[in-house]
């Protein structure tokens, strides 16, 4: 138990520095608001940016090693595919994890 | 609200293992609430328990806090043009429980949603069960121990429903470019340091599509 000294510390310092990050720009929304069409154009990219970002790595590199003969690139395509024909989160999750087992039955 | 239902479900395996890897270095339950509802972010709270075991100084692991959810800004940013008439008490409730999976499922249901229902209601109706089973899980997983660590298959879950959501977000050669140069790049930067990989990544890709979109524009 040599950490419980500091560890509330950083759960109420951490978080109150998390939360400064969370509301940056909400809890000033009606000042941040773009009224530019420039401006506008670059918030439109923000969702797809940032869903890409964090899509990728987590399902083609998740320890940070890059395996190009395992399952996860295949998964990856074909999830892919699903995604964009479904336009469906369940079917996404649901047809990329039984694809998985599948995979892993095979080998 | 109803995607966040299978998102707050496929949480279920690294909520568990966070949970777990907390009560390994000797946190008990209380801190592991506390990190839970008042932290509130999986990774930096590994970062942070890790540099804690090492002894190392507040102000390090404040920097490295800082540097893992710097993501959390472009997610205020984004959230914040959809939210800017709601008073600000509300929008500080939200940003509370802003993470990346409420993010994530709230902002493609803004996107192609129902216009009847106010951006705030997407947004809580997202984050607050995907919050409320966060602490479940993190809980659990403490309690329960290594015993989820190899759930087969499920750490799949999240990065697939996060492709799925992906795929409502890209609608237009902008957001394609966007999407792209922002997924290729994050691949390349998995391993920089801080977890910073994911915010160059993602702003790289809004100015890919930014720059597409004023292509477009001229010509149009």
């Amino acid at each position: 138990m040599g950490l419980t000294p500091t560890t509330w510390v950083v759960i109420i310092v951490g978080g109150a520095v998390t939360f400064l990050l969370r509301g940056s720009f909400l809890v000033v929304a009606e000042r941040v608001v773009s009224t530019s069409e420039d401006r506008r154009l670059a918030f439109r990219m923000l969702p797809a940016a940032a869903l890409a970002a964090l899509a990728f790595p987590a399902l083609l590199r998740p320890d940070g090693a890059l395996e190009l003969t395992g399952p996860r690139p295949i998964v990856a395509v074909v999830a892919l595919v699903i995604a964009f024909w479904t336009r469906s989160l369940i079917w996404t999750i649901a047809g990329g994890l039984l694809l998985v087992v599948g995979l892993d039955a095979l080998r | 609200m109803i995607a966040a239902l299978p998102v707050a479900l496929a949480m279920l395996p690294y909520g568990m293992v966070v949970g777990y890897a907390s009560s390994q270095v000797g946190l008990g339950l209380a801190e592991v609430i506390g990190f839970s509802a008042i932290f509130y972010a999986g990774a930096a709270q590994l970062a942070a328990l890790e540099l804690l075991d090492a002894g190392a100084p507040l102000w390090v692991i404040l920097i490295t806090v800082i540097a893992i959810n710097a993501r959390l800004i472009m997610y205020s940013a984004s959230m914040s043009q959809h939210l800017w008439t709601e008073p600000r008490a509300h929008r500080t409730a939200a940003a509370f429980v802003l993470s990346d999976h409420a993010y994530a499922v709230s902002i493609t249901g803004i996107l192609r949603g129902d216009k009847e229902i106010r951006p705030l209601w997407h947004f809580l109706g997202a984050a607050i069960p995907l919050w409320l089973g966060w602490q479940v899980w993190t809980v659990s997983g403490a309690l329960a121990g290594g015993l989820v660590a190899d759930l087969p298959h499920l750490e799949f879950a999240i990065p697939l429903a996060f492709l799925a959501l992906l795929a409502t977000a890209v609608t237009d050669k902008p957001t394609v470019a966007a999407a792209t140069v922002a997924g290729a790049l994050a691949l390349v930067l998995v391993n920089a340091p801080a977890n910073a990989g994911m915010p160059v990544a993602a702003l790289s890709g809004v100015l890919a599509g930014y720059a597409v979109g004023k292509r477009g524009q001229q010509w149009a």
